[in-house]
């Protein structure tokens, strides 16, 4: 293909949903809800056909490279408007515009009727836009851009039903939260910039690419303070400790929304941006010592909380928290394309899970309470299986696509120390014990809703089950594209990846690897035997809130973090401001303005008698200012 | 020259309509006669240099510049004249040829080569004007205004025929070529009275762009002559006074900075603070006015000060957004005035209310005046401003950035006060004032998005 055609198709990418957004929003009150939503589907399925085409260029030819201008430059700064299509970026744009266009499609029939039905479809629109900014510009300015806007499109949708004003302070606590690491993310660039001299993805990398001519030997705490403020962007993004709290509450949205944004795109942002850079980390051992921490934590701590959490939609956002810091975790023992297999095989599953999930809250009239529900399989079939078949991919069951990722976390964990390796799946056995307990309490088990939803409930229209069998077919084969050899695989998606992420060549020994398989699904059995038992032999069914004690309560409120960081942070922060507002602010501030307002006043009024209207006084002022300047340039 | 020509014709047969019964054909023929001599210095622009008289005029890039924008200006205002005239009609071709007849003093003294064309062009600016101004026979400000103004210019033209005089006496020539010369020709310092004439031609400029410490006049014969006037001589004839003086800096002292450099800048100094200080406390409409037009002066005194060869581009493009907007504020000021008897700020309270077009206006061109993106003023602030800084003048732009600050409490004063509620009656609009306003607030717009426009259409 010529490069003309290659530069038309890769604007056109992101350019389609951007039309999409402009034509929902500037006409949202004059085309139908029905034209609405399958012309907003309709740009990103073509959008995702094209990226099918680039992909298949970008096999056979390599990365594709798209200047359209000099953004700015100042000074030494010169940032390109330019877009690289790469095997990293289009793997991402793949991700998104597929999931996206079945997420589209879901939420016509999730969606209808809602009043604000072609606001949702704009903003929905406009998201995709910007994630596909973020991942397909060639430099970390451009890639801040959709940084921001996919976090301005988070925050208009977490607050999409404004009137509900719990619902604005989710949106506002996200926007908020992700703004701390924004300003991190921001210093961490400021710092790259004067310390590399550029800011494009490929000019970075060549400076930590000890085979470019460009190489310097990198100095270990500036790569490590630049790097750790990237993290810190990254832990806003993708919700990590210490910066998580935002993603659960961001469940006010609508469902389409979590899968989306809250669970498979926008989220994993972080985790693009690190894969992206890895060079680069790979150069920081505290960082990635830190980021290997820091997951783990999250993960196990985020696993414990969704145990005693009772909303739907909470256990699946922890649950996602959660499997974030097993990316994270990834990337801290140096197994980037662990983290990117991981990546796409949860935005297979999760976006599978939120969905059903959509599906079954649609189905009982808005209900997202688990007591509530029960007995759901024999009600909603359609949903009761893809939902199943998520919920085994998530729980690492061989040989569901989750399997596959979580293994290759694990395998590489192993290589740097066996402590990982038993810490990685001991946060894997969490997702086995909520998801267990989740899929039976609302499935299995006896109805437990009153007798007037229970007449309600529904199978969801053919709209909505369609996208959901596409990505249950997603979720049990997803293993596939990067499969490994022992299985007779040639794990994929990692020579894929091999450009951008150098791999580093160690195998285990066959024996030692599918001996820890082996005992990884061992005990993820015996924790789905222990859950089965409880929640689906025995029916046991989760207590009311004031019944609930000791430890579950703790779990219950989320180990009272937000509590913690109202008393901590949000408090003294409010006090601190009030103490600016009273005394600095009205007394000093105001005081210094107004003084010098009243003082210029006084001038004014004093000066004025000057202008008497005289004639006579005013040529003798202009003599008398004569003689003073003759006099002033001869003394001067 | 041809456009010189043809407007001192206009000007001419103006005053015979008069005579003849002819009233209506007058301002249709001296817009024509503008607009000819617009295209006709626009068409000839790129023609270069164009010497006359034996080197008694010159109508270089400068004096293009400056032409164009004077003529524009007075287009403005003689388009509002016709309404503001209406109940005294018997003198109105008359006061048309007068127009005339001061621009042509504007445009030559914008391009003279000689000590005594620059007297002239003066001169033929300044003396309709006194007549202008006491034009409005039967109100006595009117008349004091015109008295003031008479016995205080006759006062500044000493200053120039006493400094042209001085200058005569040391260089021996009137010629502003062989001025330099003699410049050039004494590097170890100037006699004592060369120098003194220099000063006292300054201070006659100084004066007529109503500086301090020369502004005593401006704000009385502002207020008291009629107010299209009033915009002639803040628009206009400042205009012209600027090119005047920008290019007797030019051709003679340039190389001679220590003689005036001080001078403009304490006098810059002077004028920023005083102009704006006052300016605060006016209530009467057109006094703030008068006194917005002294402080600008000094705005355009500190990019002289940084004098080089981008300044007077952007002197011109400052001229052009300040002019631009006063012309607006004084043709609302007249047509309220005119029909509701409101001359202070606060009776401008509804006006956006009851007149959306004329408070709209009134907000562009305040906007603009207090240098607020995206309206000219801004970058005309930011133009002048930074040139200055580039020119090694400091400590004049910091009390120009701090007095543009109290310029901006009294140009949004009046656009607040515009859009509070209020009383107000729907005010008419003729078709002089309707298209005036529209493309003046056009320009502004305009200007200030494509700042890059105005340089390459006439600076």
């Amino acid at each position: 293909m010529s490069q003309n055609i290659l530069n038309t198709l890769s604007i056109l990418i992101p350019v389609l949903p951007l039309a999409g957004f402009l034509i929902h929003i500037l006409f949202k009150d004059k085309i139908s809800e029905k034209l609405a939503g399958v012309h907003a589907t309709a740009w990103i399925i073509v959008s995702f056909v094209l990226t099918v085409v680039l992909f298949a260029h970008v096999r056979s030819n390599g990365a594709i490279h798209v200047q359209l201008f000099d953004w700015f430059a100042a000074g030494d700064m010169h940032i390109p408007f330019a877009l690289q299509i790469d095997q990293l970026s289009v793997v991402m744009m793949m991700v998104i515009t597929g999931i996206g266009s079945m997420i589209h499609m879901y939420s016509i029939g999730y969606m209808h009727g809602d009043a604000g039905f072609n606001r949702f479809f704009s903003y929905l629109n406009l998201f995709i836009f910007f994630m596909l900014m973020l991942v397909m510009a060639n430099n970390y300015v451009l890639m801040f851009v959709g940084w921001e806007g996919v976090g301005l499109c988070s925050y208009l949708l977490i607050g999409f039903w404004f009137k509900n004003p719990e619902y604005n302070k989710a949106a506002n606590k996200a926007f908020i939260m992700n703004r701390i690491g924004d300003l991190a993310m921001l210093l961490g660039l400021f710092l790259l910039f004067q310390y590399a001299g550029t800011l494009t993805f490929d000019g970075v990398a060549a400076r930590f690419n000890p085979s470019s001519p460009e190489y310097f030997v990198p100095d270990s705490g500036m790569v490590n303070a630049i790097t750790l403020l990237l993290f810190i962007g990254a832990c806003g993004k993708s919700a990590q400790i210490p910066l998580y709290t935002w993603l659960p509450d961001a469940m006010a949205g609508p469902t389409p929304v979590s899968a989306l944004i809250h669970a498979a795109t926008m989220v994993t942002a972080g985790i693009y941006m690190i894969v992206r850079s890895n060079l680069m980390f790979s150069e920081a051992e505290l960082t990635l010592q830190i980021i290997t921490v820091v997951g783990l934590v999250t993960s196990i701590f985020a696993g414990a909380i969704a145990l005693q959490q009772n909303d739907i939609k909470k256990v699946l956002a922890y649950s996602t928290v959660s499997q974030l810091g097993l990316m994270f975790f990834a990337i801290g023992v140096g197994a980037y394309d662990a983290a990117m297999f991981h990546l796409i095989t949860h935005a297979f599953f999760k976006a599978l899970l939120f969905l059903s999930a959509g599906s079954v809250i649609h189905g009982m009239g808005g209900e997202q309470d688990i007591r509530k529900m029960g007995g759901l399989r024999s009600y909603m079939k359609i949903t009761h299986w893809v939902f199943g078949f998520g919920v085994l991919a998530i729980m690492a069951v061989p040989p569901f696509s989750g399997f596959f990722s979580k293994d290759s976390i694990l395998v590489s964990a192993y290589h740097v120390s066996p402590v990982l390796w038993v810490l990685g799946l001991f946060a894997g056995l969490f997702t086995a014990y909520y998801m267990m307990r989740l899929y039976a309490v609302v499935f299995q088990g006896a109805p437990r809703m009153t007798e007037h939803v229970r007449a309600h409930i529904h199978e969801s229209p053919r709209v909505i089950t369609i996208p959901l069998m596409v990505l249950c077919a997603l979720s049990i084969l997803g293993g596939v594209i990067n499969l490994p050899h022992i299985f007779g695989g040639n794990t994929m998606l990692t020579h894929w990846l091999e450009e951008i992420v150098p791999v580093h060549a160690h195998e285990l020994a066959v024996s030692t690897e599918l001996t820890l398989m082996g005992i990884a699904s061992v005990a993820i059995f015996g924790v789905i035997f222990l859950a089965h038992r409880k929640y689906r032999v025995r029916q046991e069914v989760p207590v009311e809130d004031s019944e609930i004690h000791g430890i579950n309560k703790v779990l219950n409120h989320k180990f009272y973090v937000d509590e913690l960081y109202e008393a901590v942070i949000v408090k003294p922060l409010r006090m601190f401001s009030d103490f600016l507002y009273k005394i600095f602010d009205l007394k000093v501030v105001d005081g210094i303005v107004n003084g010098m307002g009243q003082l210029v006043q006084y001038a004014s009024t004093q000066l004025r008698y000057m202008q008497t209207g005289t004639v006579s006084f005013y040529l003798f002022a202009m003599a008398i200012g004569m003689g003073a300047i003759v006099l002033l340039i001869y003394l001067m | 020259m041809t456009s010189v020509i043809i407007l001192a014709s206009a000007g001419i047969a103006s005053m015979f309509a008069g005579i003849f019964r002819a009233k209506n054909l007058a301002l249709p023929l001296v817009l024509m006669s503008c607009i000819a001599a617009l295209a006709l210095i626009m068409f000839r622009y790129n023609g270069g240099y164009e010497s006359l008289m034996n080197n008694m005029l010159l109508f270089d890039t400068l004096s293009h510049g400056f032409s164009i924008i004077m003529i524009l200006l007075a287009m403005g205002v003689l388009a509002i004249s016709r309404y503001y005239y209406r109940e005294n009609i018997d003198h109105l071709s008359d006061i048309y040829a007068l127009f005339l007849f001061s621009l042509i003093g504007g445009i030559l003294s914008v391009s003279y080569q000689n000590l005594v064309m620059l007297f002239i062009g003066i001169e033929a600016l300044s003396i309709p004007l006194y007549i202008l101004a006491g034009s409005n026979r039967r109100n006595l400000f009117s008349n004091e205004a015109g008295l003031k103004y008479f016995l205080m210019g006759s006062f500044a033209t000493c200053f120039l025929l006493l400094g042209i005089t001085f200058i005569y006496g040391t260089a021996y020539s009137f010629d502003m070529t062989q001025i330099a010369e003699y410049v050039q020709s004494q590097p170890e310092g100037l006699p004592p009275m060369f120098v003194i004439g220099c000063v006292l031609i300054l201070g006659a400029f100084i004066f007529k762009i109503s500086a301090v410490p020369f502004h005593f006049w401006a704000p009385d014969v502002y207020q008291g002559a009629p107010t299209v006037i009033t915009a002639f001589m803040a628009t206009v004839v400042k205009v012209a006074a600027f090119g005047a003086l920008l290019r007797f800096l030019e051709q003679t002292l340039m190389t001679q900075s220590g003689i005036w450099q001080d001078m403009i800048t304490i006098v810059a100094i002077l004028t920023l603070i005083v102009g704006n200080v006052l300016a605060l406390y006016q209530q009467n409409f057109k006094r703030m006015l008068a006194y917005s037009g002294i402080a600008n002066a000094g705005y355009v005194l500190v990019a002289i000060c940084a004098t080089n060869a981008l300044t007077s581009e952007y002197i011109l493009y400052y001229l052009a957004a300040y002019g631009i907007a006063s012309l607006i504020a004084f043709a609302i000021y007249t047509i309220v005035k005119e029909q509701t008897g409101v001359d202070s700020i606060d009776g401008l309270k509804g006006l956006f209310a009851h007149n959306k077009f004329l408070g709209i206006t009134l907000a562009i061109s305040m906007l603009s005046l207090s240098g607020i993106p995206p309206m000219a003023g801004f970058f005309g602030k930011y133009a002048v401003f930074s040139n200055a800084i580039d020119g090694g003048v400091i400590w004049p732009v910091i009390i120009a950035v701090l007095t543009s600050l109290v310029g901006v409490y009294y140009y949004l004063r009046v656009m607040a006060i515009s859009f509070t509620a209020g009383e107000m009656p729907k005010v008419k609009l003729g078709t002089g004032y309707t298209v005036v306003l529209l493309v003046a607030a056009a320009i502004l717009l305009l200007l200030g998005i494509l700042p890059d426009l105005f340089t390459s259409l006439i600076a």
